[in-house]
């Protein structure tokens, strides 16, 4: 948490060390978030772009609230520009991750308190551990699943296992980790966007 | 539909890019049913994102975008350290010639050996942004380009580098050939306009509209040519560039809604805002309708009547205006 705090705004000067760490902290956790949007490479982008401008302005920005959030919520704006510039280039389609168009407000960083702590640190800890406590079998199809992002068919070829079972395992853990994260990171519906 | 009675792993596929066409529609219809499904959906999906960060966090991941990150922060270093060095250089022009003319000579050579690069750079929370280079070429920048030119185009050729999405209209002059250059090959432009598109990954895409170019390797050496309507695409290690035929609207349609007034007088200018939004521009001072200042006045469709207004205000500072209602508007 120490870490945390420490990085949790901008050094004063250009600091290429400082700027390194910082890039390591948040480039996983960024990526991750704007896959909720758009393909992999396009966040990437956006994310290198949002890295570039921050290096070249150290100093210049102002921060209200905490970097975290600022670059959350820069994340998420710049996603949101793209949508509608691949829109109008006709290449939203393929490059789009969303089931509906309404279902961007979600994910909005400031409006959904669940999506910070989500993509946090903190978190993360807590997925990780909820993980390694999952069934064997279940966390082999699980993390070939999500790690690897390798489809059911080849994983239950791998394993040899039935589609049917790899599926079911899949979606057992993904069960019982949201079972077990759900104190923490499901809250009353009454109070989600 | 309750979340229980629906298929979990229905979502699950969706959310992995694995659904067909049939299962995206029912998946569709299930999540306009109500909110809480939509909740359940998202919140999966969350899930399912956030589980990605360890596998990012490790070195491995890491070591390509941090790599490109700080060759990008190199770049932009060295180019401002190119530009601060000769602006001193021009500096110590000027001191020496208060001291004696031979050190100005020699310092003027060493300075005109390149001209000052003006770096151009667009912010990804900005609208596309417009300039016009000092030979007259145009140039729209889209979310995130940038556009490096020199201050003056007196060299042999006309130099520009390009990162990110660049629309461009090639002012023409025969003498002077335009070269754009991108990680993965030069553009060699005589009269023309085209999209040029390179992004983090370093593939390059040039689209022709119209005139022709040919495409230039690191020796200079002609690797391939276009003609209107096609686009190469290259990546900067690679060693062919594939030429195919596009739809050009579609790689050029960003910087449309883009309302360009080209030495224009303010009548002029105020007429064309008047038209897109349906306001009444009313200029107050008799002289200011008689003057006959010509301005380059360029603004987005897209953009708030208030923001073309203020830009109108500045461009002609002492101007008294003001805006009425227009009746049926």
């Amino acid at each position: 948490m120490n870490l945390n705090t420490r990085l949790n705004r901008l050094p004063e000067k250009k600091d290429r060390e400082k700027f390194n760490i910082i890039f390591r902290e948040y480039y996983p956790r960024l990526l991750a978030y704007g896959e909720l949007f758009l393909d992999r490479d396009s966040v990437e982008d956006i994310i290198q772009d949002l890295m570039v401008y921050l290096w070249d302005n150290a100093g210049s920005i102002t921060i209200h609230t905490s970097l975290e959030s600022y670059l959350f919520r820069s994340v998420y704006r710049a996603c949101l520009n793209r949508i509608k510039s691949d829109k109008i280039r006709e290449t939203y389609k393929k490059n789009q991750a969303l089931a509906t168009t309404d279902e961007v407000r979600y994910y909005d960083p400031e409006e959904n308190d669940v999506i910070k702590r989500l993509f946090s640190l903190e978190l993360g800890r807590e997925i990780e551990d909820a993980i390694a406590a999952l069934p064997e079998k279940c966390r082999e199809v699980f993390i070939k699943s999500y790690i690897g992002n390798q489809k059911v068919k080849e994983i239950a070829a791998e394993l040899n296992i039935s589609e049917r079972t790899a599926e079911a395992h899949i979606y057992s853990a993904l069960k019982q980790l949201r079972n077990k994260l759900k104190d923490k990171f499901f809250i009353p519906p009454f109070l989600l966007p | 539909m309750p979340v229980k009675e629906f298929d979990e792993i229905l979502l699950l596929k969706k959310i992995q890019g694995l659904a067909d066409e049939s299962e995206e529609k029912l998946i569709e219809r299930w999540l306009s049913e109500s909110e809480e499904n939509m909740r359940t959906y998202t919140m999966m999906k969350s899930l399912w994102y956030a589980l990605r960060v360890k596998g990012y966090s490790e070195d491995e991941a890491l070591r390509e975008p941090i790599a490109d990150i700080n060759a990008r922060i190199d770049r932009l270093e060295a180019g401002r350290r190119r530009i601060s060095k000769m602006r001193w250089l021009k500096i110590a022009a000027v001191f020496a010639l208060l001291f004696g003319i031979g050190v100005v000579v020699m310092e003027v050579a060493r300075f005109s050996k390149g001209p000052e690069m003006v770096l151009v750079e667009n912010g990804i929370n900005q609208g596309i942004k417009y300039i016009e280079l000092p030979d007259g070429t145009k140039a729209w920048l889209n979310l995130g380009a940038k556009l490096s030119y020199p201050e003056r185009f007196d060299a042999q050729e006309r130099k520009v580098e390009i990162e990110g999405e660049v629309f461009l209209a090639v002012a023409k002059i025969k003498a002077k050939r335009f070269l754009a250059e991108t990680p993965a090959f030069t553009v060699e432009v005589t009269g023309t306009s085209f999209n040029v598109n390179t992004n983090a990954s370093g593939k390059v895409e040039v689209v022709l509209i119209e005139g022709a170019v040919n495409l230039l390797d690191d020796s200079g050496r002609k690797a391939g040519s276009l003609i209107p309507g096609q686009m190469a695409k290259a990546w900067p290690e690679g060693d062919r560039i594939e030429i195919s035929q596009v739809n050009i609207g579609i790689y050029t349609a960003w910087k449309e809604g883009l309302v360009m007034l080209e030495d224009a007088g303010l009548n002029e200018i105020v007429k064309k805002i008047e038209e897109v939004y349906g306001v009444e521009i009313v200029i107050d001072s008799l002289k200011a309708r008689k003057d006959d200042t010509r301005y380059n006045f360029v603004f987005k469709k897209s953009q708030r009547f208030d923001t073309v207004f203020e830009m109108l205000q500045f461009v002609a500072p002492s101007r008294e205006m003001h805006v009425k209602e227009k009746s049926g508007k």
